[in-house]
């Protein structure tokens, strides 16, 4: 019963997300891509509706949600749009071994989380404003309240993660932490399964199945996300808004350019990073050479100020302020952090299992600047745009910065590795579009 | 095939071989299957040692006085280090809301009781009256002041 309930909890979501895309008509064809999709999508709703009623002082209920998912599923059949069908395409058997080890890999990492496993964060943020959820239908004012006894569930963060683990606990009946922690595996599953379907067509099945298999197997990676943090789902935000962008630059594609929007505002609902991660990536597109008239790009390029505003508006207007850019530090005071700051990244990309992950962006970096292919440089720009951001938050922090490094580092900066990963292999290595079957009509 | 198209060919191999490798042993480490670690040490991914079985104990002393209303205080003794202390004060603040924990060290500086009904300490710390001492477990001893 438990897990039927966690299928169903999931299936409704992504059901939703699916039919918003598709009321959207920006659903994409292939059917990894949509499966990627179509959740985050119905998350950023969930988040969006969840968070309006927190705002509001509504009590979540989760009749009201499955009956406004009714009717956007209802109206997705009789207005939406989800494109042609897919086809099928010959395989590479070669390819089918790879992906048979990472479904192995995810299987082992998926029933890890069937033990008690959530991690500090995972504690005292998340899946504590997820139980509260649960058992009062709203965050009770103490969590509202920055003098209260609950600041150091950071009251100011966004609830993209504890609503996906209230809704999972709902279904369940329940609050279980083995839950909160099978949620952050589902979020993590979904990275390679986009890595797949973002290198398939471009550089074959093998190198695609071998790209997936890399992201499968960082162990920090899935050992945050079973710890039931968010930075999983940056992860997961950054790399579809730059696969998303790419299609939208290197192809015109209006639609690509929505869901990179949708996965910017997946970021901005997540987690603070994520805010700045969704403004980044919606200035860059905006400015970037390209064929999508500026003033057409607006609209998509807004929609994560739009998710974010109102808790972002609210939790500003009650007080709650992020605890990181509080004050600047002097410049010589900065320049040690950052120097203390480089120091240790180096020792995090030299260290396991990180190593080739630092070889291959460089290589990635200099074929991109050898190439100068428009649509990858955009997903360069922003790439580096939000490693800078993230340093110099670093850099600027009041916190101690041995403490944020040994507590946040693996976590913050490994939430970048899928995004580098596709980058530097859509960049260094040649296309072979037209080689394999295509499956868009 | 250029060289460069070789050698990242060769770092995604490399990066899979090292992360499966870097995975499998995860796993069977205690931060990974619970086949991999003593039953006892539920909730010990990340904790301090020995803190998971500090929360398990503290967790059913404080069902002994299961009062949502009124805050509980915990005091830990002093071989409880910091870092733990707080990982204790995150997971009862989870495990036992909607009634509030505060959790302090024993070396911090004990705050007025005034606002708490129950009491965690150390077995061998006494109280004094109007606190009655109502069940020990693991070396603890949970006391409740009765009501005026």
């Amino acid at each position: 019963m438990t897990a039927i309930g966690m299928v169903v909890g999931l299936v409704a979501l992504w059901a939703g997300g699916a039919s918003a895309l598709s009321l959207a008509r920006v659903r994409d064809l292939t059917l990894t891509d949509r499966l990627v999709a179509d959740f985050a999508s119905g998350a950023v709703v969930l988040a969006f509706v969840g968070t309006m009623a927190i705002v509001l002082g509504l009590q979540l209920s989760l009749g009201a949600i499955y009956l406004g998912l009714f009717l956007l599923i209802g109206s997705a059949f009789k207005w939406g749009r989800s494109g042609g069908a897919v086809v099928a395409r010959e395989r590479d058997p070669f390819a089918l071994g790879i992906l048979a080890l990472v479904g192995m890999l995810l299987t082992a990492v998926g029933v890890a989380t069937t033990s008690d496993r959530l991690w500090w964060d995972g504690w005292a943020i998340w899946a504590l404003k997820a139980r509260v959820l649960f058992l009062e239908g709203t965050l009770s004012p103490v969590f509202l309240d920055p003098a209260g006894p609950y600041v150091f569930t950071h009251l100011d963060y966004p609830l993209l993660v504890p609503l996906v683990d209230w809704w999972g606990f709902r279904h369940l009946g329940e609050v279980l932490p083995q839950a909160a922690s099978f949620l952050g595996f589902f979020w993590f599953l979904l990275i390679p399964v986009l890595l797949w379907g973002a290198l398939r067509d471009r550089l074959g099945e093998r190198i695609a199945a071998l790209a997936a298999l890399a992201a499968a197997a960082c162990w920090p990676i899935a050992f945050y996300a079973t710890g039931g943090t968010a930075d999983v789902v940056i992860a997961l935000a950054l790399l579809g808004a730059i696969v998303e962008l790419d299609r939208a630059f290197g192809q015109e594609d209006r639609s690509a350019l929505w869901r990179a929007g949708m996965f910017l505002a997946l970021g901005a609902a997540a987690k603070n990073e994520g805010l700045a991660l969704a403004v980044i990536g919606s200035c860059i597109a905006l400015v970037a050479p390209g064929g999508i008239a500026r003033a057409s790009r607006l609209p998509a390029l807004l929609l994560p100020l739009v998710v974010a505003a109102p808790w972002l508006l609210f939790t500003r207007a009650i007080g709650l302020e992020s605890d990181v850019l509080v004050a600047l530090p002097s410049v010589a005071e900065g320049g040690t952090r950052a120097w203390i700051l480089a120091g240790a990244l180096l020792r995090q990309f030299t260290g396991t299992p990180w190593q080739p992950l630092p070889i291959l962006a460089l290589l990635g970096v200099v074929a991109a600047l050898r190439q100068s292919d428009r649509s990858l440089s955009v997903g360069w720009t922003v790439l580096t745009a939000y490693a800078i951001v993230l340093c110099g938050v670093y850099a600027s922090a009041p916190q101690d910065l041995p403490w944020l490094i040994s507590t946040t580092l693996p976590r913050v900066f490994g939430a970048l590795a899928p995004a580098t990963l596709f980058l530097a292999l859509a960049s260094g290595l040649p296309e072979r579009r037209g080689q394999a079957a295509p499956d868009r009509p | 095939m250029r060289l460069v198209e070789r050698a990242m060919i060769a770092l995604l191999g490399a990066w899979c071989v090292i992360g499966i490798a870097h995975t499998a042993q995860s796993l069977l480490g205690p931060a990974g299957w619970a086949a991999g670690r003593p039953g006892t040490d539920a909730g010990f991914v990340g904790m301090p040692l020995p803190g998971s079985t500090v929360v398990v104990a503290i967790g059913r002393l404080l069902e002994v006085t299961p009062d949502l209303e009124d805050p509980a205080l915990v005091i830990l003794p002093l071989e409880i280090g910091p870092s733990a202390v707080l990982y204790i004060n995150y997971q009862l603040a989870h495990t036992r809301y909607p009634r509030r924990v505060d959790v302090v060290g024993a070396s911090a500086p004990t705050p007025a009781v005034n606002p708490y009904s129950t009491i965690v300490v150390a077995e061998e710390v006494r109280l004094q009256a109007p606190w009655r001492m109502t069940a020990t477990l693991a070396g603890f001893s949970v006391w409740e002041r009765p009501s005026l």
